[in-house]
C-alpha cells in the first residue's frame, strides 16, 4: 500500500511540471510592442528577443520584428501566430508604444486590453508617436532583424527623465491609475522618428502630452515639460540655460522639492506652488565669482525667474488646453470632498490665484572657483 | 479523547479560516461598497463585531467536554439537530464559493491553459488525504504553513511600504454613512462567521482554559491583516484601481521589487492567497466530515466530498452567473449564524 501511495505521489509530480510548460525556444519574447489603428483594424508590432549562441559559444542578442492585423488587439496578437512559428510571449514587456491613430481615438480600447489581459505585464513604460505610427517607431528601417530599439528607447526614456528634465519615465500601471483618478489629465512621453543629417532615420523622445477624453492633445514644449517634472520632483538633476549680463549661463538644477496646496477661501481658489530647489554653475562664460554673495543673490533671482517663466508656460498651456496637468481639481476633490461638484467642470488655472513660490539656493561653482574666461 | 491540539494551531486555523474570505470577494465587496472609507468601515466592524464575539465567547465558556453540535443538540434538542445541519450547509456553500474563487484565482493567473478540473482534483485530493490524516496533523500542518506564510506575508509589508503614497486615501470619507455601516456589516459577517465553527475544537485543545483568549486574538490578528492590505491597496493603488482589478491584492505583489534587482515575485507572494485557502478548506472539509459521516467508509468519503464540492461549483459557476449569489449570500448567511448563535448562548447569560 504504501509503495502504492508513492507511486501515486510520483505520478502527481509529473503533471505538476507540465501545466503551463513551454521550451524557451519556442516562445517568442516580446520586449517591445506597438499598436496601431488603420482601415477599422488595429496594426500590431511586436519586438521579439531572439538568443542565440554562436559557433564561439557566447550568446548573441538579436531582436526580430513580429507584425499582425486583426480586428481587436488581443486577434491581432493571436494573428502574429499566423505567421510565425513562435508562441507570443507578453510576460517582459518593456515598452509599449501607441501610434498616431490610437493617439487621437482609441486609447481607452487599448487601456482596456492592456490592464485586462494577465498575461501582460502592466510595469513595461508607456509611450506615444503622435506623428508617426508605433510601427515605424519600433522599426524606422523597415528591418527584419537587428534593429534593437528596445534597449535604446528605455535607456533614453530612462537618461532623459534623469537628465533633461523633459520627459517622465512611467509604466503602464502607475499612468492607468493617475488616468483613473478623478481630476487630472496624465502626461504620456511622446516619441517620434527624426531625419537625421544624412537623411538615415533616429528614435527622438521628446516631451510630454496630457491624455484628455480618449485623445492625447497637443505636445508640451521644452520649458512646460521641465516645469511639470519640477512641480512633480520628477528628476535628479538638469541644466537649464538662463541670460545673465547680456550671456547665456548654464546652471544645474537640482534635488527638486515641490508641492502645490490648493484652498478654497470665500469659493475662491487660491492655489499655491511652493518648489525649493538646489542649483550649481555649470557655465558661466564670464569673469565673475560665484561666491561672492551679490553674484550669487543675482543667479538666484535669474533661476528663479526662469523658473517661473517656465511655469507660467505650463499654466498657460492649461489655460489654452483646458488640460489639468497638475490635477489642480485632484486636489480639491481629496481636501474639498463635498465641493468637488461645483468645480469639477472649470478650468480651474483661469480661476484659481495661482502663486509660484521658489526658494534655490546657489552653493556650487563647480571645480573652478572664479570665472577666468 | 486521545486527540488533542494546542493553542497556536487553533490561532492559525482561526486566522486561515477568516482571512480567506478576504482576497477573492470581501474585499472586492468591501472596496466597492465603502469605497476611501472602507479602512474606517474596518474600525467600526471591529466595535460592531464584538458584540458576536462576545457571544461565541460566552458559549465557549459552556463548552466543556462536547463538540459543537453534542453542545447545540443538548442545548436545543430538535432545533439543534436542525441547527448543525444549517452549519454543515453554510460551511459547504462557503467551500462551494470559495474552491471556484481559488481554482479561477489559480486558473487565470498561473496555469491559463489548465483544465479547471485538474486543479481541482489535485487541490482536493491533498486536502482530503491531509483531512483523513486526522484533525492533529491538519492542524499542525496548518500550523506550519501559517508560520511560512507570516514570513512572506511580513516581508511583503516591508517591501510594500516605498509605494505607499498617503494622499491617495484622501478623501478620506467618500460615500454615505449608509455605505459605510453596510460594509461594516459585510465586515463583520466575514470575519465573525467562521469563529463559530472554531468551537467545534474547544472540546479537543490541550489549553481549554485559554480558548476564549485564543479567539480572541485570532479575531484582532485577522482584523490587523485585513486592515493592512486594504490599507496597503488604498494608499498604493488608489481606490479607482483596485475596485477594477479582479485580485488586486495578487496585482500589488506585481509592484515589488527587492533591491532594485529582484521582481517579479508575484508567483511566489500568490502561494499565501493559495495557502490561507487551503487552511480554510482542509478546516471546513474536517468539520463536514466529523459531522455528516458516520460509518466505515468514512475516508473514501471525506474524498468523495472533497472532490463532489469543488467539481460541481466549478460546473455551476461556469454555466450560471452567479454574482448575485455571491453578493446576497452574506446577509442571509450572517444572518443565520447570527441567529444559531444567538440561540446557542446559555440562557442565564442573555
Amino acid at each position: 500500500m504504501k509503495k502504492i501511495k508513492i507511486l501515486l505521489l510520483i505520478l502527481i509530480i509529473i503533471p505538476l511540471t507540465g501545466c503551463n510548460y513551454m521550451e524557451l525556444n519556442k516562445l517568442a519574447i516580446v520586449s517591445a510592442l506597438g499598436i496601431d489603428y488603420k482601415d477599422n483594424k488595429y496594426e500590431i508590432t511586436a519586438q521579439v528577443m531572439d538568443i542565440q549562441k554562436t559557433t564561439n559559444g557566447d550568446m548573441s542578442q538579436k531582436s526580430i520584428i513580429y507584425e499582425a492585423e486583426g480586428k481587436t488587439i488581443g486577434k491581432a496578437i493571436r494573428n502574429l501566430s499566423e505567421k510565425y512559428p513562435k508562441t507570443i510571449y507578453l510576460g517582459h514587456l518593456e515598452i509599449i508604444i501607441l501610434g498616431k491613430e490610437i493617439a487621437e481615438e482609441k486609447t481607452n480600447d487599448t487601456f482596456d486590453f492592456l490592464i485586462r489581459s494577465p498575461e501582460v505585464r502592466s510595469t513595461g513604460n508607456i509611450l506615444v508617436n503622435k506623428y508617426q505610427s508605433a510601427k515605424e517607431t519600433l522599426n524606422p528601417k523597415n528591418e527584419k532583424e537587428n534593429s534593437f530599439a528596445t534597449e535604446q528607447i528605455k535607456s533614453s526614456l530612462e537618461n532623459a527623465t534623469k537628465r533633461t528634465g523633459t520627459v517622465k519615465m512611467i509604466t503602464f500601471e502607475e499612468f492607468i491609475q493617475e488616468y483613473l483618478q478623478k481630476g487630472i489629465d496624465p502626461v504620456i512621453p511622446i516619441i517620434r522618428i527624426g531625419k537625421n543629417k544624412d537623411e538615415t532615420s533616429n528614435t527622438i523622445i521628446t516631451h510630454l502630452a496630457p491624455l484628455k477624453n480618449n485623445k492625447i492633445e497637443k505636445e508640451l514644449d521644452e520649458k512646460q515639460s521641465i516645469a511639470y517634472n519640477t512641480i512633480n520632483n520628477n528628476y535628479d538633476d538638469i541644466v537649464i540655460t538662463p541670460e545673465y549680463k547680456n550671456n547665456t549661463i548654464g546652471i544645474i538644477l537640482y534635488n527638486p522639492k515641490s508641492k502645490i496646496k490648493t484652498k478654497i477661501k470665500n469659493n475662491k481658489i487660491i492655489t499655491n506652488i511652493n518648489i525649493t530647489i538646489e542649483a550649481k554653475a555649470n557655465e558661466l562664460n564670464q569673469k565673475i565669482n560665484p561666491n561672492n554673495k551679490r553674484t550669487q543673490k543675482e543667479l538666484e533671482q535669474i533661476i528663479k525667474k526662469e523658473l517661473e517663466d517656465y511655469i507660467q508656460s505650463l499654466i498657460n498651456y492649461c489655460k489654452e488646453t483646458d488640460s489639468d496637468i497638475l490635477g489642480l481639481k485632484n486636489i480639491i476633490y481629496k481636501n474639498y470632498y463635498k465641493e468637488y461638484k461645483n468645480y469639477k467642470n472649470l478650468n480651474l488655472y483661469t480661476e484659481s490665484n495661482i502663486k509660484i513660490n521658489i526658494k534655490t539656493k546657489i552653493y556650487r561653482s563647480g571645480s573652478i572657483n572664479k570665472g577666468e574666461f | 479523547m486521545n486527540k488533542k491540539i494546542k493553542s497556536n494551531e487553533v490561532l492559525a486555523i482561526e486566522i486561515g479560516l477568516i482571512t480567506a474570505l478576504f482576497p477573492g470577494i470581501a474585499n472586492t465587496l468591501i472596496l466597492n461598497t465603502s469605497k476611501n472609507a472602507s479602512l474606517l468601515s474596518v474600525l467600526i466592524a471591529i466595535l460592531i463585531g464584538t458584540i458576536p464575539l462576545f457571544m461565541i465567547i460566552k458559549i465557549s465558556k459552556n463548552i466543556k467536554t462536547e463538540s459543537l453540535k453534542e453542545y447545540i443538540i443538548k442545548k436545543l434538542g430538535i432545533l439543534g439537530k436542525i441547527l448543525n445541519i444549517i452549519l454543515i450547509t453554510i460551511a459547504i456553500f462557503i467551500l462551494f464559493i470559495n474552491s471556484w474563487l481559488i481554482i479561477d484565482f489559480i486558473i487565470s493567473q498561473f496555469l491559463t491553459r489548465t483544465s479547471y478540473y485538474f486543479i481541482a482534483i489535485l487541490f482536493f485530493t491533498i486536502i482530503a488525504y491531509i483531512v483523513n490524516k486526522g484533525i492533529e496533523t491538519t492542524s499542525r500542518t496548518v500550523f506550519v504553513l501559517f508560520i511560512l506564510i507570516s514570513i512572506i506575508m511580513i516581508a511583503l509589508w516591508i517591501c510594500l511600504i516605498p509605494y505607499i503614497n498617503l494622499s491617495n486615501l484622501k478623501p478620506y470619507i467618500d460615500v454615505t454613512t449608509n455605505k459605510i455601516i453596510k460594509s461594516s456589516i459585510i465586515n463583520t459577517v466575514y470575519i465573525t462567521m467562521p469563529l463559530i465553527y472554531i468551537l467545534d475544537l474547544k472540546h479537543i485543545t490541550t489549553d481549554k482554559e485559554n480558548f476564549e483568549k485564543t479567539i480572541v486574538i485570532g479575531y484582532i490578528t485577522s482584523y490587523l491583516i485585513i486592515a493592512i492590505f486594504l490599507f496597503f491597496l488604498l494608499s498604493i493603488y488608489g481606490i479607482e484601481l483596485s475596485t477594477i482589478l479582479t485580485y488586486p491584492v495578487y496585482a500589488l505583489f506585481k509592484k515589488i521589487q527587492i533591491l532594485g534587482f529582484i521582481e517579479r515575485i508575484e508567483n511566489f507572494a500568490g502561494i499565501q492567497i493559495i495557502t490561507v485557502f487551503f487552511v480554510q478548506a482542509s478546516y471546513l472539509i474536517y468539520y463536514i466530515k466529523r459531522n455528516l459521516i458516520k460509518n466505515k467508509n468514512q475516508k473514501k468519503l471525506t474524498y468523495l466530498i472533497a472532490l463532489v464540492i469543488p467539481i460541481t461549483s466549478i460546473f455551476i459557476f461556469k454555466n450560471y452567473n452567479l454574482t448575485i449569489v455571491l453578493k446576497t449570500s452574506v446577509y442571509i448567511i450572517g444572518s443565520i449564524i447570527t441567529i444559531i448563535t444567538f440561540l446557542s448562548i446559555p440562557q442565564k447569560n442573555i
